[in-house]
């Protein structure tokens, strides 16, 4: 399936990141960007200023209660919250393809229950290799995710990451 | 071994109680324990670095 048929729905995680680093537009590409509306208050908490509107193929979605509630048993088990709940609520009504989120037990709940997954690493990676940035720029944002960012990852391990990126493409 | 003392709402306990009851666990604590055992699991810096290196390699090797 190439990336323009895939159908993406946003946790708050990816959101919030992509927007401190001012990346909102490395969400373009997919066929459509499904916006739960719990995940978007959730993000507005914490950027009220964010640019959700500037996403391309954004569509906004109301949480379906019934949907939500299906999946509680399964939720409870993965100890997801709120947003998580409602953007994995929404995968599976909207027959979306992809979860994008950066919380573990999140991705690991739509993994299990067989949809793809990408974080906010993935998507700044996916933004180089679709030639929306350089790899100097991919490589810029993932060095500025600590500081400008609040996805909070071990400088050891981004080192680690550079380091394989650097290795597979010189 | 440390020892944690918590309020329980009623509903959860309820369901820890069940648990025990069906024989899966010794006691409703012990369910619990084993409930923050998965937590804990699903939330750790091992499996978020894991799920961000197969995100690299997925980037690095099929997305185009």
């Amino acid at each position: 399936m190439s990336a323009g048929e895939i159908i993406a729905v946003l946790d708050a995680g990816p959101l919030i990141h992509l927007d401190e680093l001012g990346s909102l537009n490395l969400l373009a590409g997919y066929r459509e960007v499904l916006l739960p509306d719990v995940v978007e208050s959730e993000a507005r908490k914490h950027r009220p200023e964010i640019q959700i509107d500037s996403i391309s193929g954004l569509v906004r979605v109301t949480s379906n209660p019934s949907a939500v509630e299906s999946m509680f048993e399964l939720a409870a088990e993965f100890g997801l919250h709120a947003g998580e709940l409602a953007a994995i609520a929404v995968l599976k009504e909207h027959h979306g393809d992809c979860l994008l989120s950066d919380d573990a037990a999140a991705r690991a709940m739509a993994e299990a229950i067989g949809f793809q997954v990408r974080g906010t690493v993935g998507l700044i990676l996916r933004g180089w290799q679709r030639k929306q940035i350089s790899k100097t720029a991919a490589y810029d944002l993932l060095k500025a995710l600590p500081k400008r960012s609040t996805l909070h990852l071990r400088p050891g391990f981004l080192a680690n990451v550079l380091e394989q990126i650097n290795e597979k493409t010189g | 071994m440390k020892t944690i003392t918590l309020e329980c709402p009623d509903r959860l306990h309820e369901q820890l109680s069940k648990l025990a009851a069906a024989g899966w666990f010794k006691s409703p604590e012990d369910a619990a324990l084993e409930a923050v055992r998965r937590y804990l699991s699903l939330h750790s810096v091992e499996l978020q670095e894991k799920q961000i290196m197969a995100d690299v390699q997925w980037a690095l090797n099929e997305c185009r």
